[in-house]
């Protein structure tokens, strides 16, 4: 055996393919009741027998027909790096619908194991199937499993060594009936072609018969007359197309493998799902339903966790920040090391852990709904309206896999098979407010709207819906220019309850590359922030000096963001923009930082500090949230100073009002996504329309932080509101005309 | 469970997947669209529908133990028997 086996995990989705890498290497890829949940490889590794094993969990696909990206992803890691084994998973409840795949992986002919997965639940269901009579049938091993258990891996895992040392393939070919001379016919002509292709020849005789793009690139176009010919004689003989005759072929081997190998108990049976899919997915109940979920999510997310992030706030500010600033000062360090302790690694870290609570709850909820099944019923849910801009009810899952974050939002989109409908998902995905947006919202919602969080923090994300929804409207009838949406055919797995073990894997799994992720660009940006300042003060030698400058050079940033309700004084909500462009969750971080700088410098800003008295105003506030009283308690009221410490009063004092303060919420909400978005945008669709996603977004996000802003401060200055509104009305106005001239020009492109 | 039946066939027009009702079954005698009958919804199975409403864009039916979510447009392309 060689040192390092290479083992590919192929499969229908859901048939458990992800599960199984995870028990055998030990990771924590994620796992999803949908479709297009791994649209990319994974690769992780384990000791198999003393050697090293690299395991790639393919996406699940149903063919290897060139349909989709995912399908194509997975062909291509086939073919081209050729892995030692292949473990094909097939599902014992649906056995011939897996085996399609499985039949084509015998025309590939590579050293393969099938994993006959979910035989617990077969049995449940009355259905037995025979594993060494369809061995026999096949040519290759095949292995009882239950993967969520751990049933079988040991049989696997010695199955995939024998056929590694071996180098076994399988003895089984599927014979194409009326096909099958113009199969061997053509066979015979490839074999060169195949050899150099690195492919079997049997394999690309069939993919030329059914015409598959990718075949034709493999032999660069040098057998096509041949290969129509043949396809001719097929089609004068069966009358049917050659790549039907193919298919039919192919479903005849299966249902006679089927028939042979599987028994059922029972006709038919009502399932648990069946019966509330009648209830969830009726009119009546269907969208109720799921906004109802969605704002129970909210509510835990922002009401249970608040007293959590008070807590946090309070206690690592007075830990983290002021404390060390004043044993630092009492030890006669220099300022510019207390700047950079306190005010960029203390602050940072302080950030970041205020964020902990509600990212990990809404990572939570997201996983539970998602292992439940119940979120593949959205895009049935979500159809009628995603028609409605062009786009199938199957597009609804990218969109909401972008509540948790926008890069793997964009990828799922290789799901969607027409490159129209890629576009038009992935520019609307980002208004699906993302998980690192999240924070932001939370800090605010409890910073102005403290007894209405959960309902402000909805109505976010509600706007974001809504938004994306017009967007995808105007841009199908502008940039896209109209057509009807693709017809599409999805899989609804079955309802059941979620691993509460799986999904908490998943959301520390999501919690670490959060943290990771964000720690890193928070901490950076926090720590370049106030070593500029330290630098700026010493630069100026007068604090109040520098401060007049650096405010004056923010104050410049303000200006476009005035209409919106930012003040010139509140420059480090304009500055927070601009890094929130690396990470959102930097946003936050931005802030303190620079409110805390502005703050410092103001002459009367230099209170006594008390770490007692900081602590234990944390500890109250975290027993007065989760008792109840926390609506009653007021910081900013409180006669203890360390009491008016904190992000929260220092957002009250910079921004003016709730309203400004909302303007903000909305602008964060559906400006630019951030640059490791960017970047996958234009890796899929091209720099073009990263630059039209930045520049559309960017500019919405203007408007309707506008918008809300002025139409909500009309009674104070009704001129200045009218004339903004009348601005706003005519620039969108020009922009949807240039839009739709645009979108005559590229016609041809979507 | 209703047994097969659904709108029967009238003179020269074939019955498609369209033409089952709620709760109806059929044997699928051939399907058009390529996606879905790899997907499970190939000749010779037998499916059950689960929703069918004129004024949604997609129905859900059944094929042994797996649920699918078809457009209507290729709903109308698998024909029954």
């Amino acid at each position: 055996m060689r040192d390092d086996l290479t083992i590919a995990l192929a499969g229908n989705p859901n048939t458990g393919k992800t599960t199984l890498f995870n028990l055998l290497t030990g990771a924590h890829e994620r796992t999803g009741n949908w479709t297009g949940v791994t649209v990319d490889t994974a690769h992780a590794a384990f000791t198999l027998n003393g050697k090293t094993a690299r395991v790639t969990d393919l996406p699940g696909i149903y063919s290897f027909s060139p349909h989709t990206q995912d399908e194509r992803v997975a062909r291509d890691f086939l073919i081209q790096q050729k892995p030692a084994v292949i473990v094909n998973l097939v599902d014992a409840v649906n056995l011939e619908r897996s085996l399609y795949l499985t039949a084509q992986l015998l025309d590939m002919r590579l050293p393969l194991v099938v994993a006959l997965n979910q035989t617990d639940v077969a049995e449940r269901y009355g259905i037995h199937v025979d594993a060494d009579h369809l061995a026999s049938h096949l040519g290759c091993p095949v292995i009882p499993m239950v993967a969520s258990k751990g049933v079988g891996l040991e049989a696997l895992k010695q199955a995939i060594c024998h056929v590694a040392e071996t180098r076994s393939l399988p003895t089984t070919r599927v014979q194409y009936g009326d096909a099958e001379p113009s199969v061997r016919r053509l066979q015979v002509c490839l074999i060169v072609a195949a050899d150099d292709a690195g492919v079997d020849s049997r394999w690309l005789a069939i993919k030329l018969l059914e015409r598959d793009p990718f075949a034709r690139e493999l032999t660069a176009g040098l057998f096509d007359e041949l290969a129509e010919e043949e396809c001719a004689r097929i089609a004068r003989h069966t009358g049917q197309k050659p790549e039907e005759a193919v298919m039919d072929a192919r479903l005849g081997f299966i249902r006679g493998l089927a028939r042979d190998v599987v028994q059922r108990k029972r006709v038919s049976r009502r399932r648990v799902s069946d019966v509330a899919d009648r209830l969830l997915l009726s009119r009546p109940l269907g969208i109720p339903f799921f906004l109802g979920v969605m704002y129970v999510v909210f509510w835990l997310t922002v009401r249970l966790t608040q007293p959590l992030v008070d807590f946090t706030d309070l206690a690592l500010n007075a830990l983290l920040v002021n404390a060390p600033r004043i044993w630092l000062a009492r030890l006669g360090m220099p300022e510019i090391l207390g700047s950079l302790l306190c005010d960029g690694v203390g602050a940072g870290l302080t950030t970041v852990a205020t964020f902990m609570p509600p990212i990990f709850m809404i990572f939570l909820c997201l996983s539970l709904l998602e292992e439940s099944g119940y979120m593949a019923r959205a895009a049935f849910i979500m159809d009628r309206f995603l028609n409605r801009i062009g786009l199938p009810g199957k597009a609804f899952i990218p969109l909401l896999v972008g509540f948790g974050c926008t890069v793997p939002a964009l990828l799922a989109t290789r799901t969607l098979e027409q490159r129209r409908d890629r576009l038009l998902t992935m520019l609307i995905a980002p208004f699906m407010s993302c998980g690192a947006r999240m924070p932001v919202y939370a800090i605010f919602a409890m910073a102005f709207f403290p007894n209405q969080g959960n309902i402000v923090i909805f109505s976010l994300y509600l706007t974001g819906v809504v938004l994306a929804i017009l967007s995808g409207l105007m841009l199908h009838r502008t940039l896209f220019r109209g057509g009807a949406a693709s017809a599409f055919v999805m899989e609804l797995p079955p309802y059941h309850l979620p691993a509460l073990r799986g999904c908490l894997e998943h959301v520390w799994a999501n919690l670490q590359s959060f943290l990771v992720r964000a720690g890193q660009v928070i901490l950076t940006i926090a720590i370049l922030l106030s070593l500029a300042n330290a630098l700026f003060e010493k630069a100026y030698r007068n604090p109040e000096t520098a401060f007049a400058h650096r405010s004056a050079a923010g104050r410049v940033l303000t200006v476009p963001l005035r209409p919106m309700g930012v003040t010139g004084d509140n420059w480090p909500a304009a500055a927070a923009l601009l890094t929130g462009l690396m990470a959102k969750e930097a946003i936050v971080g931005t802030l303190e930082v620079l409110y805390f700088q502005t703050e410092k410098t103001a002459p009367d800003s230099r209170k006594p500090f008390d770490l007692r008295a900081e602590l234990r105003a944390a500890g109250s506030a975290l027993f007065a949230g989760f008792s109840g009283s926390a609506a009653t308690a007021d910081p900013d009221r409180s006669a203890d100073p360390a009491a008016r410490q904190g992000l929260l009063s220092t957002l009250r004092r910079n921004f003016a009002s709730p309203t400004a303060a909302y303007a903000y919420l909305l602008f964060v909400l559906i400006y630019s996504p951030c640059v490791a978005a960017l970047i996958v945008l234009a890796r899929e669709t091209g720099w073009r329309w990263m630059g039209f996603a930045v520049t559309y977004q960017s500019l919405l996000a203007w408007l309707t932080a506008t918008v809300f802003y002025q139409c909500a401060s009309f009674p104070a200055a009704p001129l200045r509101s009218v004339g903004w509104l009348a601005f706003v009305t005519a620039l969108t106005a020009a922009g949807i005309a240039l839009l739709a001239a645009y979108g005559k020009r590229i016609a041809h492109e979507v | 469970m209703k047994s097969e039946t659904g709108t029967p066939a009238t003179a020269g027009k074939t019955r498609n997947l369209l033409d089952l009702q709620d709760g109806e079954t059929g044997r699928i005698r051939s399907n058009r669209d390529r996606k879905s009958a790899e997907m499970g919804l190939f000749a010779g199975v037998r499916v059950t529908m689960f929703r069918n409403r004129k004024s949604e864009h997609s129905v859900v039916v059944g094929a042994g133990d797996a649920r699918f979510l078809v457009s209507r447009p290729i709903a109308e392309h698998i024909e029954l028997a």
